[in-house]
């Protein structure tokens, strides 16, 4: 039988404190989502200061990318070289800051980041993808 | 008719009456969310329990969640609206639990928009104001209860 990896709580952990320093960094101010490959809540953290809006938006570009296996800039992409179809998509965020989490080829969830520009919003979530595979 | 605005403004006195006297104070810090947490896995934890756990801002808005190693994936969820009752309504969702099960009028609770009437979700209270709120989900309803209030009361 097929096995694959399944991120534990403590994967999240440093994928979000990866996340953060990146935005620490900057100073940026953000939301971290990081959901498993059902595009369900496995953990979550918003820094003072960041707005209301940027859990539920952090969410929506993390699901997109679980759910749909690529990032959500692919589908943000797609939709301004015309494809405007995309934007009827069902569970479909299509605005980069999302992106898949991918172990020994299988995805195994997503981290969505919102607060800032949305190309700095994929840096930190990039940073923090990074920080669980080289640990 | 006369009876009916009657009922609605008896219901109305109800719930007002019952509403705590709390009033919001400023979103809860990320470091106040930590401590909460902090207080609320320590006692899951000693309970070898596996839950989800969130806290939202006086606003309703999450601010921090996780969910233990194979708990059920609809757990955050759960764990949101026990938070967002607790915070919309300044009161613990046991408050309408124990309404809810003495029935007859009471199962109105269930028609309460955002209202969470299961226990587990608590306002969490700094400097006499409410900050927000922390749900837990996974447990029986005691069991979440136990965790949800060990987490509040870590910022008293």
């Amino acid at each position: 039988m097929k096995t694959r990896p399944e991120l534990t709580l403590a994967d999240c952990e440093k994928i979000a404190a990866g996340a953060m320093a990146e935005a620490q960094r900057s100073k940026w101010i953000v939301a971290i989502a990081i959901l498993d490959d059902g595009g369900h809540l496995l953990h979550f953290v918003r820094m003072d200061g960041a707005t209301p809006a940027s859990a539920g938006i952090a969410i929506e570009k993390a699901r997109t990318a679980a759910i749909s296996r690529r990032s959500s800039g692919v589908w943000e992409q797609r939709i301004k070289e015309g494809r405007t179809a995309m934007l009827k998509m069902p569970g479909i965020l299509p605005v980069q800051g999302g992106l898949p989490i991918v172990v020994d080829g299988s995805c195994v969830g997503a981290v969505g980041v919102s607060g800032v520009q949305s190309h700095e919003d994929e840096q930190i979530a990039k940073a923090g993808i990074e920080a669980l595979l080289k640990s | 008719m006369r009876g009916l605005w009657a009922g609605m403004l008896l219901a109305g006195c109800v719930f007002a009456a019952q509403a705590q006297a709390q009033t919001y104070g400023a979103p809860i810090t990320l470091e106040q969310a930590k401590k909460v947490m902090a207080a609320a896995e320590a006692e899951m934890k000693k309970n070898n329990w596996a839950m989800s756990i969130a806290i939202l801002d006086a606003g309703g808005h999450l601010v921090l969640l996780q969910r233990s190693d194979g708990s059920q994936f609809i757990g955050p969820e759960v764990a949101i609206d026990k938070a967002f009752s607790a915070v919309a309504y300044k009161r613990p969702g046991k408050a309408f639990q124990d309404r809810l099960a003495t029935g007859g009028a009471e199962i109105r609770i269930l028609r309460l928009k955002g209202a969470s009437p299961v226990e587990g979700g608590d306002p969490i209270v700094a400097d006499g104001k409410i900050v927000g709120a922390i749900g837990v989900s996974g447990g029986s309803g005691e069991q979440d209860g136990q965790v949800s209030r060990a987490g509040a009361g870590a910022l008293k």
